[in-house]
């Protein structure tokens, strides 16, 4: 779907500072929650754990 | 993606008719479609939302509750037969492919002459209804399989109002729009309403991973407690200074509001006096600044030149000292011993004898590095001090007089800015002591709503501060519990995944308040050129700002500003321009249809921004249902090189019903 504002977004989280798994984590957020975007009621938790286990373990500690 | 056509069948006015919509990339992006109040130009708009989701997002309380299908279609059936409602939009994407979105409703009458909605067979939509859609992929006309899912994605419900919209209702946008609201606007268009949600998620995730860590040691849960209390009330002061923020805006819109009321009110001696009292008001706000920035200037000052106050005794005797060995010829040394030292090591005289052995040379250049003291060492160091010692003991000798001259300037600001308060407070107080009620009652809201403004202010600061403070102790706390956490290995786990999450809501939150501050920027921008292209005094205004909180204004060329000065004509512009910037920003391309998009205002301004339109929205599809005063003439004259499409609305009403034909142009 043409939609550049998103572009907007995920350009601007891979130009940031921060740590490859931290960009990788919030896009794969962000598409859960484009996904979901209308949807009354989601249950973001399982999800959201899901993630955060997948890419805590490729953050590189100290690395912000 | 540009629009087609739009088919009605039975819906509302219309029985059958097909408008064709202009070819933007033809330059002639705009489709006119003119009809006077009642005859249907609104419920294209509706037809448009109803064939998308199923809804009458447009409908005014005339029709609503009423049947969807023609009257006249209505009063021909007969009993126990079926009609159908049906809206076709044909749409082209950026491939040139083909998007048919079809939806129909059937009516039946009973016997009594009743009607009832037949719902659709595997209806997708509340009322009964049902939507299709066919794609074409290359060659192909596909059905899609989940036509409202791909309809929402295409144009979202939430932001529709942004491109069907009517212009009747925005000549009060910014009067009853809030800051807040209009970011909110920003936020669902941008959707950078996503981030928000993502930050909300994984706050709660955060949270969550604290609060059920059943294998925290008891001082981790100690420190978790305390962090939830720390981000409960960091939460509430940010919303404190929030909900403040907008209740000191709208106190800003009343002052100013009254204020207006005062200079163009019914007492010609209090218009002469308002109009004092906001010239006075803007050279205190001035002067207000300068004070502020003397006062800064002179603690830089005195900060900067305190060590050398403190020091001057010492400073003194160090000079002293340093002149008397100067005098007596100490200073500078004859050499540096250093020197002797690498000529000793390199084995060679300055005059080229051999030192490398322990000769009689040696012996002598060896007698001058013994003889040598440590303040021939600290020789050139020495002179570069005294140097600098010098200077800074002048520099204290002026500074006597600069502290007065500092002291004098601000003595005089703040006099003329006591002498200037208490003039403002006496015009007030005769405008207060006028005759007319209506002129008090004005003054004394306008004060009021100052006061408000000035307390609110306060309250901003102090809730901030708070909210900083609370956010510093939950840094601390943070930074803690992850050190708790490392301790012990059976919740080592919990915080390696804390401290991720942490890591990645400062990441997501910088980089929100980053794409924040673009678009606010761009919208900004866009809306400042469109303002430009449509407003017709260009020499009046100066710049179009959008503050932080999404609070809009036109600042004139005198400096003053607020929306709230604007006639309702340029109000009407300026929310135009808007609409345009956050189409342009929202990265969805979808064709534009406002309906009377000149709205209630004079027919005199209607002509001048008319004149104007051909500079609006140059790179979209617009469609502009107008009515016969905003079509004059000359404006269509102005139009003509922009116009592809045009038609007429003929509204006919007979024995059976009433219904519309939309006639193409003569």
């Amino acid at each position: 779907m043409p939609n550049d504002i998103n572009k907007k977004i995920i350009d601007e989280i891979n130009q940031s500072k921060f740590d490859p798994a931290i960009k990788e984590f919030l896009i794969k957020l962000l598409l859960f929650e484009l996904e979901s975007a209308g949807e009354a009621r989601w249950h973001f938790s399982d999800k959201y754990d899901a993630a955060i286990r997948q890419f805590s373990d490729k953050f590189k500690e100290g690395v912000k | 993606m540009k629009l087609d056509y739009i088919l009605l069948k039975n819906y509302r006015q219309y029985q059958k008719e097909k408008i064709i919509f202009s070819d933007p990339e033809k330059n002639r992006n705009f489709t006119i479609i003119q009809g006077a109040n009642g005859t249907g130009k609104t419920n294209i708009l509706n037809a448009v939302t109803w064939c998308l989701y199923g809804k009458e997002l447009h409908m005014g309380t005339k029709y609503r509750g009423l049947p969807l299908v023609n009257t006249c279609s209505l009063n021909h059936m007969k009993s126990g037969e079926k009609c159908t409602v049906e809206v076709e939009m044909q749409m082209f994407d950026e491939d040139n492919q083909k998007i048919i979105i079809h939806r129909k409703l059937g009516y039946q009458k009973n016997e009594q002459g009743n009607i009832r909605v037949v719902p659709e067979e595997q209806s997708n939509c509340q009322d009964g209804s049902k939507v299709e859609m066919i794609r074409q992929i290359r060659g192909d006309m596909i059905y899609v399989q989940d036509p409202v899912f791909i309809i929402n994605k295409m144009i979202p419900e939430p932001i529709e109002g942004y491109f069907f919209f009517d212009g009747e209702q925005l000549n009060d946008y910014f009067k009853q729009t809030s800051g807040e609201h209009i970011k909110e606007a920003v936020f669902r268009i941008s959707q950078l309403a996503l981030f928000e949600k993502l930050i909300e998620h994984l706050s709660s995730r955060k949270r969550d991973f604290i609060k059920t860590g059943g294998e925290l040691s008891s001082k981790a849960v100690e420190i978790s407690s305390s962090l939830e209390t720390y981000t409960k009330s960091r939460d509430q002061h940010l919303e404190k200074v929030k909900e403040f923020q907008q209740q000191k805006v709208d106190a800003d819109k009343k002052v100013e509001e009254y204020s207006e009321k005062l200079r163009t009110g019914p007492d010609f001696d209090v218009v002469k006096l308002e109009s004092e009292c906001r010239e006075i008001e803007k050279e205190l706000e001035q002067l207000e600044d300068e004070l502020k920035d003397l006062t800064k200037e002179k603690n830089n000052y005195l900060i900067n030149n305190a060590p050398i106050i403190f020091g001057y005794k010492a400073i003194k005797k160090v000079i002293t000292e340093i002149s008397k060995r100067e005098e007596a010829g100490d200073i500078p040394s004859d050499y540096k011993r250093d020197f002797i030292g690498k000529l000793l090591k390199n084995g060679e005289c300055i005059c080229g004898a051999d030192i490398s052995k322990e000769n009689n040379c040696r012996k002598n250049v060896k007698k001058y590095l013994e003889s040598g003291s440590t303040l021939d060492d600290l020789s050139s160091e020495l002179t570069k001090l005294f140097t600098t010692l010098t200077n800074d003991s002048e520099s204290i000798s002026k500074f006597k007089d600069q502290s007065i001259s500092y002291g004098k300037r601000i003595t005089r600001l703040d006099g003329l800015r006591k002498s200037k308060s208490e003039t403002l407070q006496k015009k007030k107080e005769m405008i207060g002591e006028s005759k007319v009620d209506q002129i008090k009652l004005w003054q004394s809201k306008k004060e009021e709503y100052r006061k408000i403004r000035d307390d609110l202010f306060s309250e901003i600061s102090t809730s901030r501060v708070r909210a900083e403070n609370a956010d510093h102790k939950i840094q601390e706390l943070t930074s803690k519990l992850e050190q708790e956490l490392e301790k012990e290995e059976k919740s080592r786990e919990i915080g390696k995944k804390l401290k991720f999450i942490d890591h990645s809501l400062t990441a997501a939150t910088e980089i929100k308040n980053q794409i924040m501050s673009d678009l606010r920027k761009e919208i900004e921008k866009k809306t400042e050129e469109q303002f430009f292209e449509l407003i017709w005094k260009k020499d009046t205004y100066k710049e179009v700002k959008i503050d932080d909180n999404y609070n809009i204004s036109v600042m004139h060329q005198s400096g003053l500003e607020g929306v709230g000065t604007l006639s309702a004509g340029e109000r009407q512009v300026l929310a135009l321009s808007f609409m345009a910037a956050l189409n342009n920003v929202s990265g969805f391309n979808i064709p534009i249809l406002i309906d009377t998009p000149l709205g209630r205002i004079s027919k005199d301004v209607k002509t001048k921004i008319a004149n104007n339109l051909p500079n609006y929205l140059k790179e979209k599809q617009v469609g502009l249902l107008v009515i016969d005063e905003e079509y004059t003439s000359e404006v269509r004259n102005k139009l003509s090189k922009r116009v592809g499409k045009e038609y007429r609305i003929d509204f006919k009403e007979t024995p059976d019903g009433s219904y519309s034909k939309v006639i193409p142009y003569d």
